[in-house]
């Protein structure tokens, strides 16, 4: 292949999605005339095989060392395209396409002149890039077999689990002294008042048989470094720190529950308690002579300073009122709420399970929250209910206050450590709310369960099953093939500046042992955010090199 | 490894399908409609961050299509199965396109040349498609279809323009239907959920009155893909809505007509659409009647504090009592009361949109016979344990995952997918 | 078709002009008119607010007569149809108040066994007639009319017994009006209630709920009201001065009719046959219109 750029330019009339819409001959005709192009032709499809067919005769006959298809979207089509040039002994990174048809015949259906004349330009851009493009190659990366879980708690043994029958090993990373985390301190589970050790317990069991899972108690994870496939981890654990290299983390450190001081008088009048201390209570049977019960929702939660609501809290109140309720059907257990949040089957089901045993629902304004005050027996509530007009005094035997689920202190250093990031509530951010709600944008680190935002036990692990999946692909490949549109670094014009640093948002740029911007090309997209915005023009982008972006831009504005 | 069925191919069974795939597993990705993709194909835009659904959707569909490890049959249906864990015989039934998916470039010509108007039900029933035709522009695959039931061929022997005018000569009328005989190591139900229907409800006067839609109808009307390019023209006269009205709870959280269960979703996307309606047109009055504002999603708390403070969204406690259309004006009455202030009053809307409940899939049914998996009272699959095995069944090698067991959103469902996939690809090593 | 007629209280006191359209009309149509000896009030409503067993005894009372009879009855008002149909279901479900009743229905050799079939005026038009019979029969088509159509809450509420007609879309009227030639259409007031039950407890808001469904028919363009419930055509036709006084609007005029006095006009009857200088409301325009 000699090294004077000799395009093949293929137009496609796809059908009448181009070819009604603009002169398809004309462009090719006008290809013909590009310096660089040695050849070209125009397609009925050029996607069918018998299109990509042509491409790689082509290439043969022609001796083409570039292709440009100037035909629909990249979206959909260049890997196809690049199979084609691939086999017939093209690199794949010596192709370029120019969409001709969602930016150009779609959007001027009734200018075909003009929308003639803007295909060409789109081509005599693309030939321009074309002629500077060289072969790249894509490096592979070893993954290893081995996961890290941080958290072992219910979604973090439910992860750990998984991987272990995916056929991975596991280092399950807790920071106390036992496993079973916040469930340790529940008694009943809803929606169907399992026992929470009986959920737990099976679940440390398993994990202690597994073989592949190494449980690391007392333990933190003091250090992270590397990538996908090779994090470089330093586990704490007392004194002793050892350094343990796995594939993919899943982060699984669950949340704390808020503590209400400065609340409705927690701490300060007496008979006020938190739904978890209620669950202690009931759990024991120290409820007792409480005949009126009162519970408050959204405590401290869905105001400014907090204003995500904590999901599980009505469900959790309808549980709790329901066993007070069985206990004894002569209490009054009355929920002041603002939104009651039972929803999907099972926690309606908890809601009307919970009004049929006779809870009073009392609905109360966020402007005009209740007032509790001390009285002469216990704690007086006292709450305006719109929908009767009045205010309300109820003499309570026990307040209990919903307090939400907060973040985990460990939060901001975990997030620090694997350089992944935080919500604006101080939970995990993920790479997307809708579509990858278990990944990070940084690869090889998952996130489930409460550490990502409040949730119910059994969607903790529905998440941790699914975050155990997420892990398993790239461990179960082995090897990763890296895209090669990596950016690169002029180390003679890096001045150490680090705004490229700040700027990644996949953390794939370090200052390296001479102080000058080094990029991790496995963790490296290519998005191009700091090749745009370094200062001293010293980071240049693989397959959209400056002088191919600037061929392509002075292409668009004059004529070859 | 044997491969892996995956029942439904809306975004769940695709995040499941693709989970295994990548991870060098098979899969049978089954889906009855011409097109994968699903309701959330067919959405307008996602919440909270607004994303262009399709657009976010698409990239997925087409690499379910282009993965070497998935193989899509489209217009299938499973009819039988036997067997167990590691080792089930299905039986799938493909219905006939009558067109050569390997020749179709969907080009679209013979969809423009045909003859015969039929319901779109796609686009929800506001505008037609052809006998033959594509299901959405974006449809994966991207093949024409034939309704034989309206096909003036398939019915009266005559016509067959579209098999003179393609290019390809890919139709084929042919065609039969198709039986495969699967083998596969475990299957994943993911076959999502549809619309209550709430003609019954004859107080909202839906199906009475053109400018009452329900929820999806809604998504479609306000989509730049639907039949009026995104404008909110209202379905009876065309003139643009100004003043909207959402109705939640339709046919949930009743013990008349409708389901007793809250649909999760409703309050969410009912802001969302009222956001949609505030950005085309910042005047426009929007109402949300509601009982109580499900807001326990990640950042949904958020999102409606920006519906009210800044798109000025108004929300009123309230389940409307009735609707009702001036004869003279076209325009609708909701009728309600504020149980917030107690006053009872009415709202004049121009369009009204009945937030439905999800329901489960008369589909279910016939899949359930055939697998021999348990429904609830309400048709949904049932979960092993509703607590410690939300997603594995009662019996061993079946997963779901989605809407296929109750009401969820999208991130829920995508993420138990992944969590099915999981289970599938711990049995496939079990039984390799 | 043969139905033991059952006129009730309100028709025998002051709706003449009901009775009169309705032994005019019926037979033309082919149903016989047979009067029932003794029959008494059926007890709605106001028996039935005070005396359960008072009201369930005169309304099987009557249907025993009718059961004597071998025929099916037919009410005139809609609330002795809603009245005879719950007697029946609740006699169906106690066995005890039925045998009690029967104790007492011995006494004058009556006896209710519940073979009767209530048969509404509208479903006996509607349904069992049939509108293409009225058209074929119409001789004076109401042109150019628009007359609204106001069943009456009895007809369509509250109960899910039998009801005659769907409660929040009735068009068994809307269709036997379009029969006679005229011209109808769903307006938003149409199920509205007319008030007359509230007239003891409080006159005033009476007036202003029926007045305030008399000017919105009006403002629709609707040239006249019809109706089959004698306590509602009492009320809009009857109370219409009162309203309009109540409402203190004097161009609120509007004609009601029996829709019985509509058909008969349209099958050719002389005004003279059907009770109209008995409606209170000007209906004399609407006549003349339809007989010239």
């Amino acid at each position: 292949m000699s090294d004077e750029p000799r395009v093949g330019v293929f137009v496609c009339h796809c059908g009448i999605n181009i070819g009604g819409y603009l002169d398809v001959p004309d462009v090719v005709k006008y290809a013909e005339t590009m310096p660089g192009v040695a050849y070209a032709e125009a397609n009925l499809y050029t996607c069918s095989s018998d299109g990509l067919q042509k491409i790689k005769e082509a290439i043969k006959k022609h001796s083409l060392n570039r292709v440009v298809v100037a035909s629909c979207t990249p979206r959909t089509h260049e890997t196809l395209f690049q199979g084609a040039c691939e086999e017939a002994g093209l690199n794949k990174y010596l192709f370029e396409m120019a969409n001709i048809r969602d930016q150009c015949s779609w959007v001027h259906m009734h200018e075909r002149d003009k929308a003639t004349q803007k295909a060409k330009d789109l081509v005599r851009m693309a030939v321009a890039k074309a002629r500077l493009l060289t072969p790249e190659e894509e490096p592979e990366i070893d993954i290893q077999p081995v996961g890290m879980v941080i958290g072992g708690g219910v979604s973090g043994l439910t992860a750990a689990l998984s991987l272990a029958n995916q056929g991975f090993k596991v280092h399950l990373v807790e920071r106390e002294v036992r496993l079973g985390g916040y469930l340790n301190e529940l008694d009943r589970l809803f929606p169907n008042n399992a026992r929470a050790e009986d959920v737990t317990g099976p679940l440390i069991q398993q994990v202690k048989e597994a073989p592949e899972i190494t449980v690391h108690l007392n333990s933190t994870v003091t250090d992270v470094k590397g990538f996908i496939g090779n994090f470089d981890t330093e586990v704490t654990t007392g004194e002793k720190t050892q350094p343990l290299n796995v594939g993919t983390i899943i982060v699984a450190t669950g949340a704390n529950y808020l503590n209400p001081k400065g609340f409705y008088g927690y701490g300060e009048v007496e008979g006020i308690v938190t739904q978890l201390e209620l669950g202690g209570l009931i759990k024991e049977h120290k409820v007792g002579d409480a005949k009126t019960v009162v519970m408050i929702q959204c405590v401290g939660a869905r105001t400014a300073e907090r204003p995500y609501c904590s999901r599980i809290c009505c469900s959790e109140a309808m549980k709790n009122a329901t066993l007070l309720l069985e206990e004894d059907p002569r209490r009054e257990v009355h929920i002041l709420y603002r939104d009651l949040q039972t929803y999907g089957l099972e926690y309606t089901a908890l809601e009307l399970d919970a009004k049929r045993k006779g809870v009073k629902l009392i609905k109360y304004e966020a402007e005009r929250p209740p007032v509790v005050t001390k009285g002469e027996k216990g704690p007086v509530v006292k709450v305006f209910s719109p929908l009767m007009g009045e205010e309300l005094t109820i003499e309570a035997d026990m307040v209990v206050l919903s307090a939400p689920l907060i973040p985990n202190e460990d939060n901001k250093k975990l997030s620090q450590l694997l350089k992944v990031p935080l919500n604006q509530d101080g939970f995990f951010l993920e790479a997307h709310v809708k579509l990858r709600p278990l990944d990070f944008a940084t690869d090889g680190v998952y996130i489930c369960g409460t550490a990502h935002s409040p949730k119910e036990v059994a969607e903790s692990l529905a998440q941790a099953r699914g975050a155990a999946s997420r892990a398993g692909i790239p461990m179960a490949k082995g090897r990763l093939r890296t895209a090669a549109i990596t950016s690169v670094v002029d180390e003679t014009k890096c001045s150490g500046c680090g705004t490229c640093i700040e700027l990644c948002s996949y953390n794939a740029i370090t200052k390296n042992e001479r102080g000058l911007a080094q990029v991790t090309s496995a963790v490296c997209k290519g998005c191009g955010v700091c090749g745009a915005s370094c200062p001293e023009r010293a980071i240049t982008m693989r397959h959209f090199t400056n002088e191919e972006l600037e061929a392509q831009g002075l292409a668009a504005i004059k004529e070859a | 490894m044997k491969p892996v069925m995956v029942i439904g191919g809306g975004v769940a069974g695709i995040q499941a399908a693709l989970d295994l795939a990548d991870r060098g597993i098979s899969v049978h990705l089954v889906e009855k409609d011409p097109s994968i993709g699903g309701v959330m194909a067919q959405l307008d835009k996602t919440l909270p961050t607004m994303d262009c659904s399709i657009c976010i959707l698409a990239p997925k569909m087409i690499e379910c299509f282009r993965h070497p490890n998935i193989t899509i049959h489209t217009q299938s249906r499973v009819k039988d199965v036997s067997g167990g864990a590691g080792d089930f015989n299905v039986k799938v039934l493909k219905e006939p396109r009558s067109v050569d998916e390997a020749k179709c470039t969907g080009c679209g010509l013979c969809t423009q040349k045909c003859p015969t108007k039929v319901r779109n039900e796609w686009q929800e029933g506001l505008m037609d498609r052809k006998a033959i035709y594509i299901m959405f522009p974006q449809a994966v695959p991207l093949t024409a279809t034939i309704d034989r039931d309206h096909c003036l061929y398939f019915q009266n022997g005559v016509c067959q323009l579209c098999s003179k005018v393609c290019p390809a000569g890919a139709i084929d009328y042919e065609q039969k239907p198709e039986e495969l005989n699967l083998n596969v190591s475990s299957i994943i139900v993911a076959t999502g959920f549809q619309e209550y229907d709430p003609t019954e409800l004859k107080e909202y006067g839906y199906g009475r009155f053109k400018d009452v839609l329900t929820a999806m109808e809604f998504e479609r009307l306000v989509c730049a893909s639907g039949p009026t390019g995104g404008h909110l023209n209202r379905p009876s006269d065309g003139k643009l809505a100004h003043r909207v009205a959402f109705v939640q709870c339709v046919g949930s959280r009743t013990h008349k007509k409708g389901y007793p269960y809250c649909s999760s979703v409703c309050c969410m996307y009912a802001t969302k659409e009222a956001v949609l309606i505030k950005e085309h047109d910042p005047a426009a009055e929007v109402t949300i009647f509601y009982i109580d504002l499900k807001v326990f999603g990640k950042g949904f708390q958020q999102f409606v504090d920006r519906a009210k403070s800044h798109y000025g969204v108004s929300y009123i406690r309230g389940r409307p009592g009735e609707i009702r259309l001036n004869p003279l004006t076209g325009g609708l009455t909701v009728w309600y009361e504020d149980t917030v202030t107690g006053d009872v009053s009415s709202m004049e809307a121009d369009l009204v949109v009945l937030c439905t409940t999800m329901i489960a899939r008369p589909g279910n049914k016939e899949l359930t016979r055939a697998l021999g998996l348990e429904l609830d009272e309400w048709g949904f699959f049932k979960p092993l344990n509703p607590l410690s095995n939300p997603v594995e069944t009662g019996l061993p090698g079946v997963f779901l995952c989605g809407c296929s067991h109750g009401p969820r959103d999208i991130p829920e469902s995508v993420a138990e997918a992944s969590g099915a996939a999981a289970c599938a690809a711990e049995l496939a090593r079990r039984f390799a | 078709m043969k139905y033991a007629l059952y006129l009730g209280c309100t028709v025998q006191s002051d709706q003449f002009g009901y009775e009169a359209s309705v032994r005019e009309t019926l037979p033309k149509l082919g149903i016989e008119l047979v009067d029932m000896r003794g029959a008494s009030c059926c007890g709605f409503p106001a028996l039935s607010s005070v005396s359960k067993m008072g009201w369930h005894y005169l309304s099987a009372r009557n249907l025993a007569i009718a059961e004597k009879m071998g025929l099916d009855l037919l009410p005139l008002c809609n609330g002795c149809h809603l009245s005879f149909v719950e007697t029946m279901h609740f006699l169906e479900e106690d066995p005890e108040l039925r045998s009690i009743i029967n104790g007492h229905l011995e006494r004058e050799g009556l006896r209710y066994e519940g073979r009767v079939k209530v048969v509404h005026l509208l479903e006996a038009l509607h349904d069992r007639v049939g509108a293409e019979v009225i058209v074929d029969k119409v001789v004076k088509p109401l042109k150019n009319l628009k007359i609204a159509s106001h069943p009456g809450c009895h007809a369509i509420r509250p109960s899910d017994l039998q009801k005659v007609d769907d409660p929040e879309d009735p068009q068994k009227l809307d269709n036997l009006i379009k029969a006679l030639g005229a011209e109808t259409f769903d307006y938003p007031e149409k199920i509205d209630c007319c008030g007359s039950q509230l007239a003891v407890a409080s006159g005033r808001t009476t007036l202003k709920i029926a007045g305030d469904k008399l000017k919105a028919v009006k403002s629709y363009g609707f040239d006249a009201l019809v109706t089959t419930c004698p306590f509602c055509f009492k009320m809009y036709d009857g109370r219409q001065r009162a309203i309009k006084g109540a409402l203190k609007d004097n161009s609120l005029d509007l004609p009601v009719f029996y829709y019985t006095q509509l058909l008969g006009l349209a099958l050719g009857s002389s005004p003279d046959r059907l009770g109209l200088r008995m409606n209170m409301s000007p209906v004399d325009s609407i006549v003349e219109r339809i007989t010239e």
